[in-house]
């Protein structure tokens, strides 16, 4: 939660001392009942996206979803992007220009934005203030940057009544926000040196800022006559479909601000960290917007046809897979089952999890209980957990080769082939 | 590797704040004991830590000019931790287990009684796990060596803190040295990091040991008028850590694992074997035939002897040592001030007798050097110990009534379902006129005794309800004081003892018989070198470096076994009894199971998931096999149900089903006889 937080504000001490402790505990309670909303247990083990069941779609699909991301990408401005479906993760994709060797933009992200919940509201795009290297199992520590968005995503989260309300409160949060400084702090560096590091940043953010403001308050001015249109986006302009929100990125000092462009279609988002730029870059958002639109429509048309998880039939094992890299999660257990397999498996990964991620040796393991066993596999990239359905058979647990436990990889191997999973 | 990882993690995540850490500079290992007020019982640092906590605050100089003492420095800095976590008890009746701070210190915490314990590392090198473990090591010495004093806060922290400086300093020195004590063992030594007692095993040896020790020496011993009305009980023979031979009398009761580990670290602490420098390289030894040594179950108990290790307990680890070597020459010791090895130590075992269970009843130990490196131990009852039978009856009908007046059950419904409180009354003033009899000073006894009475069973007092819960306390300290007075080490009169001349008779007795053995072992240890031969690296080798050689990837494969026990543990401790890790260039098998006394393998039963601050798997500190094979033989009734473990290594380019297979055979083998006399 304090890492939801301070992607969107910046580090909780400044935000402190920026805001009153009424305003940031309407966000608190914001990222709180997100993350307790949309996660099963699986989630809050790894904290990351879960994919969409690969299984059921037509690889074209996803070939195609890539290329929406290489399309966004030709603007040089744009330099990450992602695709949810219904809080799904289909692609995404990380450009490896970097304006400066010592940063790098990481191809990772953030495990779980506000805007990976699925929104009954079919329509909204915005830009939300994020930090793109950050995960909320990530190591990273962020530091402050004033959010223009939170009333904006929060009414099409939310969903809320009298967005008139919200709006002009909005307003007074963007107002503030003008005039605040921004600033990062770093551990072990002279307190001149970070200071002027962040000036640097301070000065060029404070720029943006007053035409960043006005355009969002344009924009939720908008977005009132839009809302309920089937492909409406609060624009700035009448032709665009997008907002702009500030986004952040810290690296070890130097915070920076970045944006987080959003387009949705119905169930499908399709998000982009850009330069700060890109808001004031005559056409960019122009060429980004009419660049994709087209393809987006036409994927969410075609997603939208995948039977969900709860039509598909109960495979005879259960298997959770996370890219370490992605920071995505590809299961087949569905949803929120609360079942003694199912929590068995869950309470098993957890333990296999945190042993994973404070050893870094540890290859593979089988650990078993009358009840349960599990197999688990990992690489520099990725984590694999695998439980076949039914307790285990009535054995001794003296060592035995003919232990089924001990059938548990070349069965995992066999079967997970079909889900993308290559454990060879 | 592990605690670096996390460690650097830690230090990322809050890199932002910790530099307003106040403890960035505070040492590396500390283990505290404090009461509720924040009255500092007894503490232990290590140098690291002594030294960081006077840079910080030796610069505040006091008034005098003079830096603080170190005590009050320890105060100072551990008062708002103990007063935050006492705060949390006593508002939410729950407190800290562990945290750790924005530096990378973990502080362990515990609360016994009204007594907390604390534990910090700030140099990685122990896992909160760790810590927690200690304390509860700390606590299983202070029962060791102060019985049931420990149940009374207020005269246990009159034993640990005397207000005497020289006494203190004695008590606080004897602590402090078994902690550093068992925190070698656990470092250097297999059997204190598995927490089992090891024994030698040779079979010719150990039955003729066990034979001296039963006809000869227990039996003149018990029969010399220089005893001084004590009786021999138990007798054993150390080779360092390891058991060669052990004899119960018949009147005795089992001697737990637990009491028996302690014991062992308290011979330690008076001869210490320093294994790691106790380096003998096995020169005549050829060097491709590697080190094999396998785990054995303990033999069933035998009915010839009516005393034996307790049979529920998990089978006593054994060790096959190819290369014991008790030449006087290879046996170093460090240099210490022996004490006048004729002074028994004071301390407080677990018994079982027909009357029922008694913890904490009081023994003299004997620990006789035999060579260096081998201790004849001696355990005797002392006189009047059935007035300790007589203090832990009371205490637990007090404690009884005492829990039945706070839920409220008033009158004498207080005492349903044992004995009526007339009967109690009649048991404590037959217990004060035994005392008196004996010359025991009871006078605050009695008068706590006479106010209690006048309160339950005069018409103007008010009747056995909640009021007499504090007259019940009082009692509880009256009888541990009691207690106190005939057995606490500080009271111990010096003429209570066998005399110095039995005891060097016993010593030059067992002197004589090892003689002989001393030679035949060393011979035999160099000829039959290897027991078992297998093409792989096994667990448990001799934990020692010395086994493993010297050097970085001894060191590596060390803690990789040392890291693998903590690993299957923290499994075992959620309910998993089989893992197997593939580790870097290993392959780590850990294995439980139950047998009956036949030797057949019962059924896997999903065992209880422990919480995270339950008290440590072991056997030293809390005996989790003895509660597990209790829990396992509530389905098993009619069978003595036996438990066993097998950890091993392999190399990992082994295929995993010859490891498994190994492993079964490995398993197969422990049933075999071992052909070791019974204990």
């Amino acid at each position: 939660m304090i890492d939801l937080f301070c992607f969107y504000n910046g580090s909780v001490r400044r935000s402190y001392q920026l805001h009153t402790q009424e305003e940031l505990a309407v966000r608190w309670a914001r990222y709180l009942s997100h993350l307790q909303g949309g996660a099963t247990e699986l989630h809050h083990i790894f904290t990351c996206l879960r994919t969409i069941d690969y299984t059921h779609i037509d690889p074209l699909l996803l070939m195609k979803a890539a290329l929406i991301l290489q399309a966004c990408q030709r603007c040089p401005l744009v330099l990450a992007g992602c695709i949810l479906h219904r809080g799904r993760f289909v692609d995404n994709s990380a450009s490896c220009r970097s304006e400066s060797p010592e940063r790098p933009v990481k191809p990772r992200l953030l495990s779980r934005t506000l805007s990976d919940t699925p929104i009954n509201d079919p329509s909204s795009s915005q830009m939300l203030t994020s930090s793109p290297d950050s995960s909320l199992s990530d190591d990273a520590s962020f530091s402050l940057c004033p959010s223009l968005a939170s009333t904006s995503f929060r009414s099409s989260v939310a969903s809320q009544p009298g967005e008139g309300d919200d709006a002009a409160e909005s307003r007074d949060h963007a107002m503030a926000n003008e005039v605040l400084p921004f600033e990062g702090s770093a551990p072990g560096k002279g307190e001149d040196g970070e200071r002027e590091q962040v000036d640097d940043v301070s000065a060029g953010y404070q720029n943006h800022s007053s035409s960043e403001d006005e355009n969002l308050r344009d924009d939720e001015e908008k977005e009132e006559e839009g809302a309920g249109q089937e492909n409406d986006i609060r624009e700035r302009r009448s032709d665009g479909e997008e907002e702009c929100v500030r986004v952040c990125e810290e690296r070890d000092v130097v915070l920076e601000p970045m944006l987080l462009y959003e387009h949705r279609v119905r169930g499908l988002v399709l998000m982009l960290l850009v330069e700060p730029s890109f808001d004031t870059h005559p056409n960019a958002k122009q060429e980004v917007y009419h660049s994709s639109l087209a393809s987006l429509n036409g994927l969410e048309a075609h997603l939208r046809t995948i039977p969900p998880p709860s039509e598909i039939p109960a495979a005879p094992y259960t298997f959770t897979h996370y890219d370490r890299i992605q920071n995505t999660l590809t299961t087949n257990m569905s949803g929120r089952s609360t079942g003694l397999q199912d929590r068995l498996f869950v309470k098993a990964t957890a333990l296999l999890h945190s042993h994973f991620s404070h050893e870094d040796m540890l290859q593979e393991a089988i650990i078993r209980s009358a009840s349960c066993a599990l197999y688990a596999t990992r690489t520099p990239a990725q984590e694999t957990f695998f439980v076949q359905q039914g307790a285990p058979a009535r054995n001794s647990g003296i060592p035995n080769g003919q232990d089924s436990a001990f059938s548990l990889p070349s069965k995992a191997r066999h079967r997970l082939l079909k889900h993308g999973v290559n454990l060879l | 590797m592990i605690r670096l990882t996390k460690k650097s993690r830690n230090s990322q995540r809050y890199s932002g704040s910790s530099l307003h850490s106040g403890y960035l500079t505070v040492g590396m290992k500390c283990l505290l004991v404090a009461t509720e007020s924040a009255e500092v019982l007894f503490y232990w640092t290590d140098q690291e830590f002594e030294r960081n906590i006077k840079k910080q605050y030796g610069t505040s100089q006091e008034e005098s000019g003079r830096p603080p003492a170190f005590a009050d420095s320890i105060n100072t800095l551990f008062a708002p931790i103990i007063i935050s976590c006492s705060t949390m008890i006593d508002r939410l009746g729950d407190g800290y287990t562990s945290f750790s701070t924005e530096n990378g210190h973990i502080y362990a915490l515990h609360q016994f009684e009204e007594c907390l314990y604390i534990a910090v590392n700030g140099d990685g090198e122990e896992t909160d796990e760790d810590l927690k473990r200690k304390i509860f090591v700390m606590k299983k010495f202070t029962e060791i060596l102060f019985g049931m004093v420990t149940l009374s806060s207020s005269l246990l922290r009159k034993e640990l803190r005397p207000s005497d400086t020289e006494q203190r300093n004695r008590v606080w020195k004897k602590l402090q040295r078994l902690l550093e004590t068992y925190s070698r063992l656990r470092e250097q030594d297999q059997s204190f990091l598995v927490e089992a007692v090891e024994r030698l095993i040779h079979p010719t040896l150990c039955e003729q040991c066990i034979e001296f020790l039963e006809r000869r020496l227990v039996q003149q011993m018990n029969s010399s008028t220089d005893r001084a009305g004590e009786e021999v009980l138990h007798a054993f023979i150390l080779v360092h850590t390891k058991l060669l031979a052990f004899y119960s009398s018949r009147n005795a009761s089992t001697l737990s694992s637990s009491d028996l580990l302690a014991l062992i670290i308290i011979v330690q602490d008076l001869y210490p074997s320093n294994l790691e420098l106790d380096e003998t390289p096995s020169k005549e030894v050829d060097s491709t035939s590697a080190p094999d040594v396998f785990y054995t179950p303990e033999p069933s108990p035998s009915e010839r002897n009516s005393g034996h290790l307790s049979s529920d307990s998990p089978p006593v680890f054994q060790f096959v040592d190819p290369d014991i070597q008790m030449a006087e020459d290879s046996l170093q010791t460090l240099q210490l001030p022996v004490p006048d090895p004729m002074t028994p130590t004071r301390v407080f075992l677990e018994a079982t007798f027909k009357e029922g269970f008694f913890p904490m009843m009081p023994h003299s130990m004997y620990c006789l050097p035999l060579w260096p490196g081998i201790t004849l131990v001696l355990l005797t009852k002392i006189p009047n110990s059935q007035v300790a039978m007589s203090v832990y009856v009371l205490l637990e009908a007090f404690t009884k009534l005492e829990k039945r007046l706070s839920e409220g059950l008033e009158g004498t419904a207080a005492l349903r379902g044992q004995s009526p409180i007339q009967e109690l009354r009649t048991r404590v003033d037959k217990f004060i006129r035994m005392l008196a009899s004996m010359d025991i000073l009871t006078s605050q006894l009695q008068n706590t005794w006479s106010e209690f009475k006048n309160k339950a069973f005069t018409r103007s007092g008010p009747g056995v309800t909640k009021a007499l819960l504090p007259s019940c306390r009082s009692i509880k300290t009256q009888l541990c004081g009691v207690y106190q007075q005939c057995f606490a080490a500080m009271c111990m009169g010096s003429n209570q003892r066998l005399t110095t001349t039995l005891q060097e008779r016993a010593l030059n007795m067992v002197q004589e018989k090892l003689m002989d053995w001393k030679d035949f072992l060393l011979v035999k240890s160099k000829r039959n070198i290897t027991m078992v031969s297998y093409p792989c690296l096994q667990c448990v080798t001799e934990g020692s470096a010395s086994e493993l050689g010297k050097g970085p990837i001894a060191r590596f494969i060390k803690n990789k076994l040392w890291s693998l026990v903590a690993t299957t543990r923290h499994y075992l401790q959620k309910g998993y009894t089989t893992v197997t890790l593939r580790d870097g260039d290993f392959y780590f098998c850990y294995f439980l199971w139950f047998e009956n006394e036949t030797g057949y393998k019962l059924e896997v039963v999903d065992i209880p998931n422990l919480p995270d601050d339950s008290a440590p798997i072991g056997m030293l500190a809390w005996d989790y096999y003895r509660k597990l094979l209790r829990y396992y033989s509530k389905s098993h009734q009619n069978e003595l149900v036996k438990c066993y473990e097998l950890l091993t290594v392999h190399l990992g380019v082994v295929p995993t089903e010859y490891i498994l297979q190994h492993c079964s055979q490995l398993a197969r083998k422990l049933w075999e006889p071992s052909r070791i006399p019974l204990l």
